[in-house]
């Protein structure tokens, strides 16, 4: 799906845009070490992956939440945030402090104690976000965070995500109308293959103002996606 | 992350079902398989394995169930997978170690059962546990819930449970608990506790192996497979020339209580008679050496295999009653009649010497025999009283060598 790629993530807040089965997902899990590539390497700083002694310290950089949401649902979500922290190797004197900021974050603060399927479906995909956050990693893969969620919903995922400090951030999505000043850069994956990098700026300046501006400039880059 | 491990092995319905399994299995035990010994309580006790087993194996499905609905999260994870399942494992073992060992010190508790022996059992029975749980993770991971739950608790219960019942090969019974242990003179084997050990090690260990992911999956799977294949290997090597009683002599030491000339040595589950079984020993003893008869001065318990009837050999029973004593130490220090069964028929001669002396002892020393102890059909000693030593010897004699020719 993904041949002769190469690509530097932007730092700051990415936008990655594409129709279903344009190679969003397996780019999100290549990055976040879900999917072994069959050739290449992807890299954070000096730390490779996939290598023989880099793919722990790989995976403690990357968070990754995907798009189907993966939590214990018999368990508090406290507990499940615990449970990721454990996974990515949050040292034991931090990971109180490490869970703690990363509800609060999310916004659940006040349900820690909830067992986690009495939780909304918003409240779902931000416990998933809590769990990809929980180890500061330095890069965050969101796989289509705001699918699924009702309008109010999704802004309030979108306002948890606004508050993420310290990391670079790649947002995939299909929702073209999400694209907004937000984001730093919109990159556009089509067929497997970058068809467009730049700022928002430059991305929405691709056609006119006007309404559904994001939808205009993104069929403008991909005329064919709905052929 | 210990309560999220707690969460992950379901410990809330996991602790009150194996407790309240234990409890029921403590109030249900045959009371007269104890015999005052901790061992058997323990023997006992850790038979409800093959009922904590299936729960535990179940509560490892739902844990194995989760982490395949984490599969993504899981598999970017930083420490090894198989770290994840051990945590579990060590969990599930934690909860069923205390019911196992609520069961052995209720059923202990109980039937007043002394000793120290019998943890080993205890342990035995948590690694057994530990192997269904991480079977049931195992199982958990690679199907959904609905097959694997009840594959998981059926399979781990007819492993258990089944070989029991098996008539041949009668070993088989061996590799899975210990069941029908032990009288005073046995323990359970080393070689038995060593099969089911390196058994339950190698199904944990193989469960773990299935863990791995990638390039190490089949070496991890092939591992596996040769672990257990070699388990089995020495597992039944080890039990395959045992019948059906999992018993070894006896080892360790007998507690003694210096008694006129000699001592009386018990095993520690019977120490509190030991105060009323050298009282009378002194008195029986004095009683033999004033009429200079030939006759052990130290009687006491063995180890099986050691045991020689009528050489000083006595064998205890729990809350033994005081009034039995003198009659149970006179019988042990007599000289056995066993051996002097040949053919099928003894000399009733014999069998009326013996008799004979053992009622002069008791009564001569101030007890009274019960009606065990039948009244001879004539009377040995109608001797003139200083002729009485050399006839109460030459009936030793003839039983010792169980030639009837020089009574009368």
């Amino acid at each position: 799906m993904l041949e002769s790629f190469d690509w530097v993530v932007p730092s700051g807040r990415t936008a990655l845009l594409g129709p279903n089965g344009a190679g969003k997902s397996t780019l999100l899990a290549i990055g976040a070490s879900g999917l072994r590539p069959r050739g290449g390497h992807v890299a954070i700083d000096s730390v490779t992956w996939p290598s023989r002694r880099g793919v722990r310290s790989y995976r403690a950089h990357v968070g990754w939440m995907p798009q189907q949401n993966e939590f214990a649902p018999h368990l508090t979500v406290r507990e499940n945030v615990e449970l990721a922290a454990w996974l990515k190797a949050v040292p034991v004197q931090q990971r109180r402090s490490a869970v703690g900021e990363a509800l609060e974050q999310a916004n659940l603060s006040g349900r820690s104690d909830d067992v986690a399927r009495r939780l909304s479906g918003g409240q779902q995909r931000r416990l998933c976000f809590a769990q990809a956050i929980v180890h500061r990693p330095t890069v965050l893969l969101l796989d289509e965070p705001t699918v699924g969620l009702d309008p109010a919903q999704r802004e309030g995922l979108r306002a948890v995500l606004a508050g993420v400090e310290g990391a670079d951030i790649v947002i995939s999505t299909h929702q073209v109308d999400d694209i907004d000043e937000a984001f730093d850069t919109v990159v556009v994956l089509h067929q497997g293959r970058i068809r467009f990098q730049g700022s928002t700026e430059q991305f929405l300046g691709l056609v006119e103002p006007g309404d559904r501006r994001g939808e205009r400039a993104y069929l403008a880059l991909a005329p064919d996606v709905n052929a | 992350m210990i309560a999220v491990l707690f969460g992950l092995a379901r410990w809330r319905w996991l602790l009150p079902l194996t407790w309240a399994l234990a409890i029921w299995w403590a109030l249900i035990t045959d009371p007269n398989l104890i015999q005052g010994r901790f061992l058997n309580a323990a023997v006992q006790g850790a038979q409800v394995v093959m009922f904590l087993a299936p729960a535990t194996a179940v509560a490892g499905v739902l844990a194995g169930a989760t982490m395949r609905a984490n599969t993504r999260r899981v598999l970017t994870g930083v420490p090894p997978q198989m770290l994840l399942m051990a945590g579990v494992c060590a969990v599930h073992t934690l909860i069923c170690v205390s019911a196992l060992t609520l069961c052995a010190v209720m059923i202990g508790l109980i039937e007043h059962a002394a000793g120290a022996d019998g943890w080993q059992l205890i342990a035995l029975a948590g690694l057994t546990v530990a192997g269904s749980s991480a079977v049931g993770q195992a199982l958990g991971r690679a199907l959904p819930e609905v097959v694997a739950a009840p594959v998981a608790l059926l399979g781990s219960y007819v492993v258990l449970a089944f070989p029991r019942s098996f008539g041949d090969p009668l070993w088989l019974r061996h590799l899975a608990f210990v069941d029908s242990c032990c009288n005073s003179p046995d323990q359970v084997s080393p070689r038995v506790l060593a099969a089911i050990a390196t058994l339950a090690s190698a199904t944990v260990a193989a469960a773990l192996l299935t863990t791995l992911r990638g390039r190490r999956r089949a070496p991890g799977l092939l591992a596996a497979a040769v672990a257990l294949g070699l388990a089995w290997n020495l597992s039944t090597s080890l039990v395959d020339d045992l019948d059906w009683s999992p018993a070894t002599p006896r080892a360790g030491q007998t507690r003694c209580e210096p008694s006129g000339h000699g001592e009386v040595c018990v095993w520690p589950e019977n120490t509190a008679a030991l105060p009323d079984l050298a009282a009378a020993w002194a008195t029986l003893q004095a009683t033999a050496q004033k009429h200079g008869l030939d006759l052990p001065t130290t009687v006491s318990e063995r180890a099986q295999g050691q045991v020689v009837y009528g050489d000083g050999h006595i064998s205890l029973t729990p809350q033994i009653s005081a009034d039995v004593i003198p009659e149970l130490l006179a019988t042990g220090a007599l000289p056995a009649i066993d051996p002097c069964v040949i053919g099928g028929t003894m000399d009733s001669r014999i069998d009326n010497a013996w008799l004979t002396l053992a009622r002069w002892w008791l009564t001569t020393s101030g007890y009274s025999p019960s009606r065990n102890l039948l009244e001879p059909p004539y009377e040995y000693l109608d001797v003139p009283p200083d002729q009485l030593d050399a006839r109460l010897q030459t009936l030793i004699d003839a039983i010792r060598t169980c030639d009837a020719s020089n009574l009368p």
